[in-house]
């Protein structure tokens, strides 16, 4: 079966999500770093992955209904960016003290490197959506 | 078409993408919008109106106004530099001068060694660093007699050639080749080896020394240019320091340090360069640069090193405080704040100092704050306490003392204090010589009500050099008591001072005040303070040991007979006192009336496990000496308290205090000056909803949260640190008050942080000193705008090791708590809360997060809380009229420990924080835990008695930020939200206080200068930022939605 480059797109930002969906669950599950209102991040994220897995499997019912593929699309951003949001603002503090007084604080760094991580990937699958945006059905 | 519709749909998707990120990063900036005020010196909040005293309260002092009343920034940095010359002067001790190597004459030719001589160590990377331009030591020392900023900028700041200040320098002559021998070694370094004002390290530490043939391959002559400046040589030397990170006794602590045996003893490439200066120079003077004490005892034994100074990190412009030693302008005054061991790990408490995890840790819930602990079994023998006593006891051959059971530098077959010690505690030369003698018996005065007892001294101290100086006065007591059972130390310092300059040949009599609480010993079995109500010995002395001598001499010892004496005693320089009326429960009872008992039984491992721990005792050197503590297990016993299970909130219990009163209607700025024990206290109070209090006895800043019903209002109050405020000029939290520095002003960049580290201005050993540094930071707070500095730093320094010794003022306990309680009068001079910290037990940084520290309750209440008490009761600056109190002095503010004390934590210690320090010693105030600590905790920390968590960043309170969301889940599995406490009467009185206590230390502060102003919402350039991001990405994102909507609609229609 030939993957359209368009689908490929969706495959790859469904993949780097549900590494970044991995990457916040272990930051969370650090002793004493869990965040709190958890669910504001994860939810989005779930859903993101799943529209995006749709995005992925089902091209032909979007080539159809062009608006429900935009919108599609604008509500995977969407809901990416806001779960991005949430771990940074969520994190903001944990960056302040890591590079500032608790340099030295292993477990402070094992909460925030998959945050990091998990920021990074959502990032890179939002520009696969993009780039995907840009390529031909 | 299709090509267009992919585009607009592409940029469509590319402008939601930016659109969305500028709201989230909109969001964090208006999260952090407070914080990013301190930063940029921004002002998103502004007050509207002067408030109700309009700044009348507090003010800043005349010279650092303009004539109408605005600020002179120029002043107060004019001030700044006054301020840290005085403490150099005052605090660098002169360790060896032979030959009168120093002073050098004003016009000699001196070259400068080690990289530390081009750039000195002026504070810490972390904790107490320092920013801005400097005055470097060859800026000082030499002829230019002008300050360079833009040369010497650090971190931050203004460095404009218009901001130079003149000084009047040490004239000396500077050899040019080497400074820019230096200069080019410091620009090859990369990272690792980098080169600054305020170092950090890691552990092990790697010395950023110059090696000589980095020396030979920035200039191949340098050696050529030693013959024309060759008076002297002045070889600089030193260790950082830092937050995190400690040093580690012996090879172990080394690391790639080559040649060292001790990360505080030298290495190979720093011998050489004291080497090249002794093979080059007949005059060498090494400047010890650190404020761990170094071992230099190979440097004091060097007859080739003439001179030896000690400078800790003089801050940013101390270095003219030590030109003005060097160069003879002032004889120096001051002493050791610690002892110079010769080899640091020769003390007990180096036994036990590395990094020590339970076996069973990885079974302890709560794990990643309670896997490690630290075994204190050198009980109360600290620093000096324990070379000064175990000389004693090796003079009278007692305890085993002469074994050579914890003998390092010994060379002999017995333990000698002589090779174990190269400087004692509170020594240090001058330029001239004094004799000090008790000029007549002390009279002892008492006070059975209140609980107080004192003695004056009179002393009288002859110059008998031809050398005009200041002399210091050091008291030390024997704590002996009548039960001999109970372990003492030989001696202890229990007053100090320093005089005013006394003339060559000039004798002059001082009354020096020892507050005989001082000399109190804690009752490890029974619990409670006792005296020696019998009587007992002072001495006085240049450093503990000559004190030591004196006592000897008094008790009939003499080294001719007493061989194991080092030195001849003055028996004129000490004294019996008996204490006729006294009985030794005096002080069983504390000053504020309370009867002191054992309140943290948790501190002694032996409390979970009996007989475990053997703690030193000089019943029995060799016995009992400190066995290093690897591998323990917590035992069963000790895991509810490791786990955080202290106090389980009560849910069902009928409450009788009495929450938003409507009583009253009194605002809490309106009862400044009123004292605390009046009724009005309470009925404000009674005004909070219990909701208002919960959350003022929890977000202890730096933003307070509202409490509307007695009209304190949300606000950016407090910043950090022990050695200045934290803040640049332009960035003050009250820019209505009308000395405020505008943005505008050319100085309004410079940075507070600037004093030098806290054991440099022990080493003064000077009230006024002290008092100064305080009354500064005031002045400061003033100008910044804020009511409440995290500092300064009050913890013991158990051993040299500590990272964070810089912010911490000595070993000594009356010492630190004296210098703590004078900065602390300084500072409410102009309405600033001190706010020392850490209480209590910040022995090492390392796994600082809920290490254990374990040790006897002895050894907590002489050592480290003796500290806190002095600066808490603050005798020293008490008012009684009629022996009725009128002023009741003290520190206000206490940041607590990130550390445990035993198996519990500090900031959820009870025993601690309510019954010690509250009941006790009867503090009022701010007690807050340190940055986000054990916020897991909160219910038993409140408890405990805190009043408040230090949450950087937390702001909007009762909206953006509650209890629920930022608290997070509670170990106990409480949900904190309003009606948390609703049913818990203990709980409830515990807030009730903590409230209580905090409003009246805010109506005592400069707060008050704007009572009644509230905040409106202020337009910064950066909001501007981010909402023309939105702006601008928001029009993209419709006007590409509306063309794709078009495209689409278009190909449909084709289609």
């Amino acid at each position: 079966m030939k993957i359209k480059a368009k689908s490929l797109t969706y495959i790859i930002a469904s993949a780097l999500l549900v590494a970044s969906l991995v990457a916040v669950i272990i930051s969370n599950s650090v002793e004493g770093y869990a965040m709190s209102g958890f669910a504001l991040t994860l939810t989005p994220l779930i859903i993101g992955i799943v529209l995006s897995i749709f995005a992925a499997v089902y091209p032909k019912i979007l080539k159809e209904n062009e608006f429900v593929k935009i919108i599609l699309g604008l509500t995977i951003i969407c809901l990416i960016c806001w779960s991005f949001g949430n771990i940074i603002l969520q994190r903001s503090e944990l960056v302040a003290a890591q590079f500032t007084y608790d340099k030295v604080n292993k477990i402070g760094w094992q909460a925030l490197i998959p945050s990091l991580i998990s920021i990074g990937l959502s990032v890179l699958s939002t520009i696969s959506v993009i780039i995907g945006s840009f390529l031909k059905d | 078409m299709k090509k267009n519709k992919r585009l607009w749909n592409g940029l469509l998707y590319v402008s939601t993408f930016f659109a969305a990120t500028s709201i989230s990063v909109g969001m964090l900036m208006e999260k952090f919008s407070l914080t990013l005020d301190s930063a940029l010196g921004t002002q998103s909040k502004v007050l509207n109106s002067n408030g109700k005293d309009g700044y009348k309260a507090f003010t800043p002092p005349e010279d650092t106004l303009n004539k109408n009343g605005t600020g002179n920034a120029r002043a107060l940095i004019k001030r700044a530099i006054d301020m840290d010359r005085k403490i150099a002067q005052e605090g660098t001790v002169l360790l060896k001068n032979e030959g009168n190597s120093l002073p050098l004459a004003s016009g000699k030719k001196v070259t400068l060694f080690g990289i530390r001589s081009h750039t000195p160590i002026l504070g810490a990377q972390m904790g107490n660093p320092i920013y801005g331009g400097v005055i470097d030591l060859e800026n000082a020392l030499g002829k230019e007699n002008r300050t360079h900023f833009e040369k010497t900028k650090y971190s931050t700041g203004w460095s404009k050639d218009a901001d130079n200040f003149d000084f009047d320098g040490g004239n000396l002559e500077i050899n040019p080749t080497m400074v820019n021998v230096y200069e080019k070694v410091k620009s090859s370094r990369t990272t690792g080896t980098k080169v600054t004002y305020c170092e950090g390290m890691t552990s092990p530490y790697l010395p950023t020394e110059a090696t000589l043939s980095e020396l030979s391959n920035a200039d191949a002559n340098y050696k050529a240019s030693f013959s024309s400046y060759n008076d002297a040589a002045i070889v600089v030397v030193g260790r950082a320091g830092t937050e995190g990170v400690d040093y580690f006794p012996g090879e172990k602590g080394c690391g790639m340090m080559t040649g060292a045996t001790d990360p505080l003893g030298l290495t190979t490439v720093e011998r050489d360069t004291i080497k090249l200066a002794t093979d080059n120079f007949d005059n060498v003077i090494v400047i010890v640069n650190s404020s761990n004490q170094m071992e230099i005892d190979e440097l004091k034994r060097d007859p080739k090193i003439k001179s030896i100074l000690y400078v800790g990190f003089p801050g940013a412009y101390g270095c003219l405080g030590i030109s003005d030693v060097i160069t003879g302008k002032v004889s120096p005054s001051g002493g050791c704040s610690d002892v110079f061991a010769a080899a640091n790990r020769s003390a007990p408490a180096a036994v036990n100092f590395d990094e020590y995890t339970y076996s069973n840790a990885s079974s302890i819930a709560r794990a990643s704050k309670s896997s490690h602990y630290v075994m204190e079994n050198e009980g109360i023998y600290v620093g000096y306490r324990y070379y000064e006593t175990r000389y004693e006891d090796a003079v009278l051959n007692n305890g085993n003392a002469r074994s050579l059971k914890g003998a390092v530098a010994s060379k002999g077959e017995t333990w000698s204090y002589d090779d174990e010690v190269s400087y004692p505690f509170g020594y240090g030369l001058s330029y001239t010589t004094f004799e000090e003698e008790i000029a007549e018996q002390p009279t002892v005065t008492f006070d059975s009500t209140n609980h107080l007892a004192s003695m004056d001294v009179k002393v009288k101290v002859k110059n008998t050099g031809t050398v005009d100086s200041r002399a210091k006065i050091e008291i030390y007591g024997d704590p002996y008591n009548d039960n001999t059972e109970m372990e003492t130390s030989a001696l202890q310092l229990v007053a100090f001072e320093k005089t005013p300059v006394i003339k060559g040949g000039e004798t002059k009599e001082f009354t020096v005040k020892v507050d005989l609480q001082n000399l109190t010993v804690w009752d490890q079995e029974h619990g409670g303070w006792t005296f020696c109500s019998t009587g007992t010995r002072f001495a006085l002395g240049n450093g503990s040991h000559e004190a030591m001598n004196n006592m000897l001499a008094l008790d009939g010892k003499d080294p001719s007979v007493d061989l194991f004496m080092d030195g001849v005693g003055n028996a004129k320089a000490a004294c019996n006192v008996t204490f006729d009326g006294m009985t030794n429960d005096f002080f069983k009872i504390s000053e504020n009336g309370t009867e002191t008992e054992n309140q943290i039984p948790y501190s002694d491992w032996n409390s979970y496990e009996p007989g475990k721990i053997t703690h030193l005792s000089r019943k029995d050197w060799d016995a009992t000496w400190p066995v290093e503590m690897k591998n323990l297990t917590a035992p069963e016993s000790m895991l509810n308290d490791l786990e955080g299970k202290y106090y389980t909130v009560k849910t069902n219990e009928t409450t009788t205090v009495t929450w938003g009163s409507k009583e009253t209607e009194h605002k809490y700025y309106d009862l400044f000056g009123v004292p605390y024990d009046d009724p009005r206290w309470d009925e404000l109070a009674s005004q909070m909803t219990l909701e208002e209090g919960m959350y003022f006895a929890l977000f202890g800043g730096p933003v307070f949260p509202a409490v509307k019903s007695v009209g304190f209002e949300e606000a950016y109050l407090l910043e950090n640190s022990g050695n200045g405020v934290s803040l640049q000029l332009n960035a003050s939290k009250d820019t209505n008050a009308p000395w405020s520095i505008k943005s505008s002003d050319p100085y309004a960049l410079w940075h507070g942080q600037i004093l030098p580290s806290a054991p440099l201005i022990a080493a003064t050993f000077s009230h006024e000193v002290m008092e100064e540094v305080g009354e500064f930071i005031g002045i400061e707070s003033l100008f910044a705008g804020i009511s409440i500095v995290w500092g300064t730093g009050l913890n013991t320094h158990r051993t040299p090791y500590c990272g964070r010794n810089n912010e911490y003022y000595s070993e000594d306990p009356v010492l630190s708590g004296e210098a703590a309680a004078d900065a602390d009068y300084g500072a409410k001079k102009y309405g600033l809360i001190l706010a020392m910290k850490h209480f209590a037990f910040n022995d090492m940084e390392t796994n600082r997060k809920g290490v254990s520290p374990f040790m006897l309750e002895q050894r907590a209440r002489e050592i480290e809380l003796r500290a806190y008490q002095i600066a808490v009761e603050s005798h020293r600056h008490d008012v009684f009229e009629d022996g009725i109190k009128v002023k009741d002095a003290g520190i206000t503010g206490i940041m607590i420990s990130f550390s445990k004390i035993g198996g519990v934590e500090c900031s959820c210690s009870r025993g601690m924080l309510t019954n010690i320090l509250r009941k006790e010693w009867g503090f009022h105030g701010y007690l807050v835990t340190d940055i986000q600590d054990d916020m897991d905790l909160a219910s038993q920390e409140l408890y405990a008695g805190i009043t408040g968590i230090d949450i950087r960043g937390a702001q909007d309170f009762y909206t953006s930020t509650t209890p629920a969301n930022k608290l997070g889940q509670q170990v106990d599995g409480t949900v904190l939200n309003a009606s948390a406490y609703e049913h818990d009467q203990v709980m409830q009185e515990t807030i009730r206080e903590s409230n209580k206590g905090l409003l009246w230390a805010f109506a005592q502060s400069n707060l008050v200068n704007r009572s009644g102003s509230s905040w409106v919402w202020n337009f910064t350039w950066w909001r501007g930022a981010y909402f023309s991001s939105i702006g601008v990405f928001g029009l993209a994102t419709i006007g590409f939605g509306v063309l794709t909507f078009l495209s689409v609609l278009k190909k449909e229609e084709i289609q």
